[in-house]
């Protein structure tokens, strides 16, 4: 046994006698909760899907109160749920905007590594692959029209790497820009990007005015 | 999963996660704090927990993004490394550990977290891969610099990877 072995073993073994772990029932009770909650929120996930599906994404840049709850996050721009297959639905609602930081805090916090910018957007050379496994839509609207909800799912994600997600607001609509990034080398760019990233995708988020 | 089942499992596994992720990271609250999030997920998802039949290999993946995203989130941008603390109230820490606790703080969060993997959880290369997402040569150099960088805190040099 090598001198690393037995000190990192001494080390978690001191880690590991302080800790206080609750009681396996408070543990279970937890997870109950989390996984009504998650089956409640899919419930009027589905009706609301129904009603958003000509509302354009609208991801703006002014801040918006939220409120947390078990297993869903809901703010006043956006929802994002804990699905019972590990997955999380965001779902943007419309005309309401939001702070960057608040939604890459909530993705955090479900356990989803992210970088959201405005007026930015940052990728990597080459970018990693994955991205398609990782994202997904919702009510599948036609390319490249309304996007509403997304789905992510972050088992998918490749270790070292996070989802960015650039906001720009320009002229006559704003558009996003999301790829998968790897954190360990990535650039930044202040211009929006006019076509989709590679291994990523673009979304309009409100329409061009008429 | 049952309740039995999984009440069992944690009250076997919780504490030797919690170690686990301690080593990784270096600091106790947030190691607890993650590992409890953790099983609370493991046991509200538990129909993928049975499809996957490795429950605390979930546990410790779950717990070791949840503290990540927490850190990435506070820190943005900069390594997991400089988080690196020593439990507050640990009872005469040796020489050795101490010295080691100083050298992990300075070696990179992915490659702290191969070492745990492969000499405190006794996976092999291959398995660290599978649970890192990366490719088994990236593990081995993640190894490799690893104990290089903390060569002057050991008194002798680690044996090498074997698969």
């Amino acid at each position: 046994v090598s001198e690393l072995t037995s000190e990192l073993q001494r080390m978690a073994d001191d880690a590991a006698r302080q800790a206080r772990p609750p009681a396996a029932a408070e543990i279970i009770r937890q997870g109950d909760r989390r996984r009504s909650l998650t089956r409640q929120s899919l419930g009027g996930l589905s009706v609301a899907g129904v009603v958003g599906a000509s509302v354009a994404l609208s991801l703006g840049l002014t801040g918006s109160p939220s409120a947390h709850g078990t297993g869903t996050i809901r703010t006043a721009a956006f929802t994002l749920v804990s699905n019972a297959d590990g997955t999380d639905t965001l779902t943007v609602n419309q005309n309401v905007l939001l702070e960057p930081g608040t939604l890459q805090s909530d993705l955090a916090q479900d356990g989803i590594p992210a970088m959201v910018t405005a007026g930015r957007f940052c990728s990597s050379d080459p970018a990693p692959a994955g991205f398609r496994k990782v994202m997904s839509f919702l009510g599948t609207p036609a390319h490249p029209g309304p996007v509403r909800a997304v789905t992510i799912d972050p088992a998918a994600m490749p270790a070292g790497t996070e989802l960015s997600f650039g906001n720009f607001q320009l002229t006559d609509y704003e558009q996003t820009s999301l790829a998968l990034i790897d954190t360990g080398s990535y650039t930044c760019t202040s211009t929006a990007p006019t076509a989709p990233p590679p291994r990523g995708m673009i979304m309009i988020l409100s329409s061009p005015a008429p | 999963v049952e309740r039995e089942d999984f009440a069992d499992f944690y009250a076997a596994s919780f504490q030797r996660l919690v170690g686990q992720l301690y080593a990784m990271i270096g600091d106790q609250s947030e190691a607890q704090d993650a590992v409890q999030e953790a099983f609370v997920r493991a046991w509200a998802r538990r129909s993928k927990i049975d499809r996957d039949g490795a429950p605390e290999a979930w546990v410790r993946v779950t717990a070791w993004r949840i503290a990540a995203s927490r850190w990435r989130r506070a820190r943005d941008g900069t390594r997991l490394g400089s988080l690196t603390a020593r439990p507050e109230s640990t009872a005469g820490p040796s020489p050795d550990w101490v010295a080691l606790s100083d050298g992990l703080r300075k070696v990179p969060a992915e490659q702290r977290r191969a070492l745990v993997l492969y000499h405190l959880c006794d996976l092999t290369v291959e398995q660290i891969a599978a649970e890192t997402g990366v490719r088994a040569g990236t593990v081995k150099a993640r190894l490799a610099r690893g104990r290089a960088a903390l060569a002057p805190y050991l008194r002798e040099t680690a044996a090498p990877v074997t698969e």
